[in-house]
């Protein structure tokens, strides 16, 4: 949002070039945070809200018990808040 | 710290989807009264937004898709899966084929029950009393075993009694009473329950005329009309 002072936001439905631009750098960022999480963890937090697996169905698939996950997704999701800074 | 870290915790999981249906539930009812929570949820799902954007998908991580599908295969998940694709695909074709069969199967017995005419079990005596008036219709059911009389040109005759008789190989020829034929046009009777069904359809049929409440001998005594049993036309 330091990028985009508020003054400058369109009032329209429509993304505006400059909201195109923010949710890029959103979405960059927010890559470069979970590019930083382990590679398991960063496939499971992904394979969790794209795909909607549980946390059940993510111990099955990574064979660990249920609050190890839980520990896992809290702790990733800790990890990603920190690093977005947001 | 630990509540803190609680609450959030639980409002990212809440956002990604992690939660099980109870802990959605009951996370869905604090948010309302519990501001912290809600903010909390908001401000997740500000920073998981980019990840649920269709219009402009984020690039997944590199060699994503192939780490899942290694670890599939190390689970033999992959294996599994392809397995399991394989087995659809058998019982498909199997299904179809048994439906095929069926459908066959289904032809072949509608021709047979039309080229093949079914076993009748209702046959008709007709006992003429001239050339061209039946004077009585006998119609036996041989699978119940039942049979009713009408009286059709035949006509009463005072003091006097109509009796059915049968007369079978099995007896020899030798008529057996099936009772009197009452004034009612139409009586159903199962006297025959005793006789074999083929025996019946091969039997003789009388129509004989007796005293008032029938042959005093327990044979025919007067005037006599025979019929053997036809399939009743359908």
């Amino acid at each position: 949002m330091e990028d985009a002072p508020e003054t400058l936001e369109v009032a329209s439905d429509e993304p505006s070039p400059l909201d195109n631009l923010n949710q890029s750098q959103d979405m960059q960022r927010l890559a470069r945070c979970l590019d930083g999480l382990e590679p398991d963890k960063r496939d499971m937090v992904m394979l969790a809200y794209r795909q909607g697996l549980s946390r059940e169905e993510l111990a099955q698939r990574y064979d660990r018990p249920v609050p190890t996950i839980k520990t896992w997704l809290r702790r990733s999701l800790a990890q990603l808040r920190d690093c977005l800074g947001t | 710290m630990n509540d803190r870290e609680d609450i959030d915790g639980l409002a990212a999981e809440y956002v990604l989807g992690t939660l099980d249906a109870s802990e959605r539930t009951a996370v869905a009812a604090r948010r309302q009264r519990e501001h912290d929570l809600d903010a909390a949820i908001g401000a997740w799902e500000r920073r998981l937004a980019p990840l649920a954007d269709a219009v402009a998908p984020l690039e997944p991580p590199r060699g994503l898709f192939a780490r899942i599908e290694a670890r599939l295969s190390d689970a033999g998940g992959a294996g599994q899966i392809v397995e399991l694709q394989q087995r659809v695909k058998r019982w498909r074709n199997l299904a179809a084929a048994a439906s095929a069969v069926a459908a066959c199967l289904l032809v072949v017995m509608g021709v047979r029950e039309m080229v093949r005419p079914q076993a009748p079990s209702s046959y008709v005596a007709v006992f003429q009393k001239d050339d061209v008036s039946p004077a009585f219709l006998l119609a036996v059911d041989l699978q119940t075993r039942t049979l009713s009389i009408r009286m059709v040109a035949a006509e009463r005759q005072p003091g006097k009694s109509y009796q059915l008789w049968i007369a079978t190989e099995q007896s020899g020829g030798v008529p057996q009473s099936l009772g009197l034929i009452e004034d009612r046009a139409d009586i159903t009777r199962t006297v025959l329950t005793s006789f074999d069904p083929a025996v019946v359809q091969t039997a003789t049929f009388g129509v004989s005329l007796e005293p008032a409440g029938g042959s005093p001998t327990g044979r025919p005594t007067g005037p006599a009309l025979h019929a053997k049993l036809i399939p009743s036309p359908k």
